[in-house]
């Protein structure tokens, strides 16, 4: 089942998602708080994950890179990971690998949180193209409302 | 005597893994000190070396000799400070306990062993066991057990140094 966001509200999770994003990013020493952002994150993507915009999104962008995205994660976390291109799937298999890694290898746990979550977060951003480029044309039904 | 190998850590070291500038503790700092003191090493070198009076002979020390010697700078300056730090299951304590066994080299899931158990697994691959009938030789013995004091020492310091930790751990004990 899955739902469409009201665009303010995606926009919303996408800057929330970014915002814990940039915290990840900035934690490599403290990986207590790091642990927090990941699970805010988790959160978030959880969220957006259920709008249809951000599955239609994601599995573009997966189908047309999941071959180097995993490469990307198993250059820099040692992890293999098997994109299947549906979000819910994959957001499942993220987290699943995330908890196997936090309180084993947390480091390497935080990097892989770091760049999964960056990926929803570019095919959430793919959606904000594509609402501004139906605005412009004048199709959006979400700008009258 | 025999010759023990030292290479004591430059306090900038520290600070430069630990990527903080911030002064460390007076605690975290007398521990330091402790495992980068030379008469800490010599210390265990003597307490593995002795007459035995219940054999009449020299006493043999192995890996459990080793443990023994080292348990209470291991209690005061690992497993008291980082069970103040880690006090139970929560997440914040785990990962805490992770990084500090992901540190150590022990790979292990930190929701099934205590920090006891990655102390002592620590021990068991750093320490040399002998071969069963043969006891280590006392000068590789003595080498190993500071190292490893050392390397848990240090490791367990920085843990507590990325956490933000030392301040609240010597306010704790109203030092």
């Amino acid at each position: 089942m899955a739902y469409e966001l009201h665009y303010a509200s995606r926009d919303a999770l996408i800057s929330e998602l970014k915002r814990v994003i940039n915290g990840l990013m900035s934690t490599t020493i403290n990986l207590q708080l790091a642990h927090d952002y990941a699970v805010l994150g988790f959160n978030t993507a959880i969220k957006l994950m259920g709008d249809v915009n951000v599955q239609e999104s994601y599995m573009k962008y997966c189908q047309v890179g999941s071959k180097l995205l995993a490469r990307n994660v198993k250059e820099n976390t040692g992890v293999d990971f098997t994109f299947t291109c549906d979000l819910k799937t994959d957001l499942d298999n993220i987290m699943q690998v995330y908890y196997s890694l936090i309180f084993r290898k947390p480091k390497t746990a935080r990097y892989f949180a770091m760049v999964m979550l960056n990926m929803i977060l570019n095919a959430a951003y793919a959606t904000q193209r594509e609402r501004r480029k139906e605005q412009e044309e004048g199709q959006n039904p979400e700008e009258e409302m | 005597m025999s010759e023990v190998i030292q290479t004591p850590i430059d306090i900038t070291e520290l600070l430069t893994l630990t990527g903080r500038s911030r002064v460390l503790t007076e605690k975290v700092k007398r521990c330091y000190a402790l495992v980068t003191n030379p008469k800490t090493f010599e210390g265990v070198a003597a307490s593995l070396r002795g007459y035995d009076a219940a054999s009449g002979g020299w006493f043999i020390p192995h890996a459990t000799h080793a443990r023994q010697v080292i348990q209470p700078i291991i209690q005061e300056c690992v497993v008291e400070p980082l069970t103040m730090v880690a006090t139970g299951s929560d997440a914040h304590s785990l990962v805490t306990l992770a990084e500090f066994a992901d540190m150590l080299g022990v790979d292990v899931d930190v929701r099934a062993v205590s920090l006891q158990d990655i102390i002592e697994l620590k021990l068991s691959s750093c320490l040399p066991q002998g071969d069963g009938k043969k006891p280590p030789a006392y000068t590789e013995l003595v080498n190993a057990t500071n190292n490893c004091l050392r390397e848990i020492v240090t490791k367990a310091l920085l843990a507590l140094e990325h956490v933000g930790a030392a301040i609240a751990f010597t306010s704790r004990r109203g030092e």
